[in-house]
């Protein structure tokens, strides 16, 4: 069975080894320079004494701007993997009827299905496994200069959920092509799936995980309104009289922007009643949440591939 | 035991649907048999559950003692060749050879090998590059060398030209007399089969018609030809299985118990593809208003 689950999908193992290593060497050699201007720019020194590095930082940020901005790309790549390495695995043999050839040898469908299985998700988790710690090494200097790695979006393309979602994201190309039985409709419900999957529990559910951290301050310059690394779900400032605001308001009713002195603009800020809610997770959940999102992912998969198993076994002839 | 294929009240259901019912036969050893029946009678039903990629909804079937679902042991003694011959098309004939010697305890790759050779098939080529009759001969070499004792091909030569079917036909029998093996072989064309096959199975809208060795079969079916009149009560016929009739005359396709002397009564003999289109022409047992007896069709 190995034999021909390697001849099979070697091409297919090719594409995906080759595709990691260009990404591989494109990671290294962009992410050397962030990491090494990180430090000679000194904003690694300064931000870790919590100093006001605006102007480094922003240096730092115009430098690498093209890099931030292509970032969202990754956030596709586990789904790649779906389509292509998911959805053919079982599809192809039920649409070519190679299934039959193969069931009717001396090996039963269950051998069968758990040495593709075997094979595909430990490429993929390998594979995965690999790109994900290259991926948050390489961002890892931008997470520090902005303190944004909890952000939606950003909280998805490192850590352990990339290899989660490109777990899932097979599984489900497997149960698709295995209950649709044909390529590309699978590869359409692998889309479709992944999409709602990621969508509702990146927009919906993720907030929810752990009860957010709920503080209300008056907006002093003192009082921590960055919450570097945590994830700002809420923020709502009111006046006096209780009626809603900003901070920026706030600050220009106490002349905060002429210069004032602090110890003025903190007294007028007390003293017209101004009051902050911010709700938010903490940046000490990050790896709590990503431990909750992948095992979410993980168990969704795991019941998808049962599903799979169940219908190659009892469904499919 | 002589039955090296056994159906007993076999039925296999798709929701609502009967794709086989109530289907018992034998087949014996040693025969080559045409499983023949219209598109969606249930041919391919019925060779699935032979080969246990489906498991029957009623009813058992059996090869050489054993249910193929359950005792997979029971496959290594049969080949099979599914419709439209699947093959990885991406794979080199050789490296078909190497899954087919991979997969199985018994396997004869020089045999395999030597066939392919044979028939002029470049070893080095890849499946997708062949013709559909190449194509066809990879199969059956694949499925013959694992030295099988049942054979099962369902619809081989439906989608080969004329000539492609008759150099698969005629390796086939090549391979029937080199080893003696048992053979199904489906069809929707009787004509297709009628020199290879010494044994009828005849599926009808989900139902097992007719089944038996072809020469005994035949040699008991008669067309009568005479005056127009009842077709009840003629001695020697047991059953009529079609019956048409012009303004003066009647013509008979019947099944009889011994010779039919009555001089009203023209007799001639059938061949395999008239007697198999009559029973096609019939409605079907389930939709009789009779039990048992088969009814006349007025034409």
């Amino acid at each position: 069975m190995t034999w021909l689950v390697w001849r099979q999908h070697r091409q297919q193992a090719l594409f995906g080894v080759t595709s990691l290593a260009l990404l591989a060497a494109f990671f290294l050699l962009t992410g050397a320079h962030m990491h090494s201007v990180l430090d000679s720019s000194g904003l690694a020194r300064c931000l870790a004494r919590h100093g006001n590095c605006g102007d480094i930082q922003s240096g730092f940020e115009q430098r690498f701007s093209v890099w931030r901005g292509i970032q969202p790309v990754f956030l596709v790549i586990p789904l790649l993997v779906g389509l292509f390495w998911g959805a053919p695995l079982i599809a192809r043999e039920l649409e070519q009827g190679t299934h039959r050839l193969v069931w009717t040898q001396g090996v039963g469908r269950l051998r069968w299905l758990s040495a593709k299985l075997g094979f595909v998700l430990g490429a993929t988790l390998l594979l995965a496994g690999a790109y994900a710690a290259l991926a948050t090494w390489w961002l890892a200097p931008l997470m520090t200069s902005t303190g944004d790695r909890f952000q939606p979006g950003i909280f998805d393309e490192q850590g352990l959920v990339p290899g989660a979602y490109a777990f899932f994201a097979v599984a489900l190309g497997v149960a698709a092509g295995a209950i649709v039985r044909r390529t590309l409709p699978a590869m359409a419900v692998t889309l479709v799936g992944f999409l709602t999957m990621r969508v509702a529990v990146g927009g919906f559910g993720r907030s929810h995980f752990v009860a957010p951290v709920k503080v209300a301050a008056p907006p002093t310059p003192s009082t921590d309104l960055n919450h570097m690394g945590g994830w700002l779900l809420s923020r709502q400032t009111v006046d006096g009289a209780g009626h809603r605001t900003s901070i920026e308001n706030a600050y220009l009713s106490c002349n905060a922007h002429v210069h004032a002195p602090v110890q003025t603009v903190v007294r007028c800020i007390h003293r017209m009643g101004f009051v902050n809610t911010d709700v938010f997770q903490p940046a000490n959940r990050f790896w709590l949440f990503q431990g909750i999102e992948t095992a979410l992912y993980g168990g969704v998969a795991l019941a998808l591939l049962a599903l799979a198993v169940y219908w190659v076994d009892r469904r499919v002839s | 035991m002589s039955a090296i294929l056994q159906a007993t009240a076999l039925g296999k259901r798709y929701g609502d649907e009967w794709a086989l019912r109530d289907c018992s036969f034998e087949l014996p050893a040693g025969r080559v048999a045409a499983l023949v029946g219209p598109n969606g009678a249930g041919k391919t039903t019925l060779l699935h559950l032979a080969v246990g990629l489906l498991a029957p909804t009623s009813g058992h079937i059996e090869l050489f003692g054993s249910p193929p679902r359950q005792d997979r042991a029971v496959l290594e003694r049969v080949g099979f060749v599914a419709q439209d011959t699947p093959l990885y098309h991406g794979f080199k004939v050789e490296e078909m050879l190497t899954l087919g010697r991979r997969l199985n305890r018994r396997w004869d790759g020089r045999w395999a090998e030597d066939r392919l050779r044979g028939l002029g098939i470049p070893l080095g080529k890849r499946v997708g590059a062949l013709s559909g009759g190449q194509r066809a001969q990879v199969a059956l070499a694949l499925a013959l060398a694992k030295r099988p004792e049942l054979l099962l091909l369902d619809e081989p030569v439906a989608s080969l030209d004329p000539l492609a079917r008759r150099e698969f036909l005629q390796a086939l029998m090549d391979a029937v007399a080199e080893t003696g093996i048992s053979v199904v072989l489906s069809s929707h064309l009787i004509a297709d089969l009628e020199r290879v096959c010494d044994f009828l199975v005849l599926l009808i809208a989900s139902e097992v018609r007719l089944s038996g060795d072809i020469e005994e079969l035949v040699a008991a079916h008669k067309v009568l030809i005479g005056p127009r009149r009842s077709t009840i009560g003629i001695p020697g016929v047991e059953a009529v299985v079609q019956a048409s009739h012009a303004e003066r005359q009647t013509t008979l396709l019947a099944r009889t118990s011994e010779p039919v002397y009555d001089p009203a009564w023209t007799v001639q003999d059938v061949d395999l593809e008239e007697l198999v289109l009559a029973y096609m022409g019939q409605p079907a047992l389930s939709a009789r208003p009779m039990p048992a007896g088969p009814a006349e069709a007025n034409g």
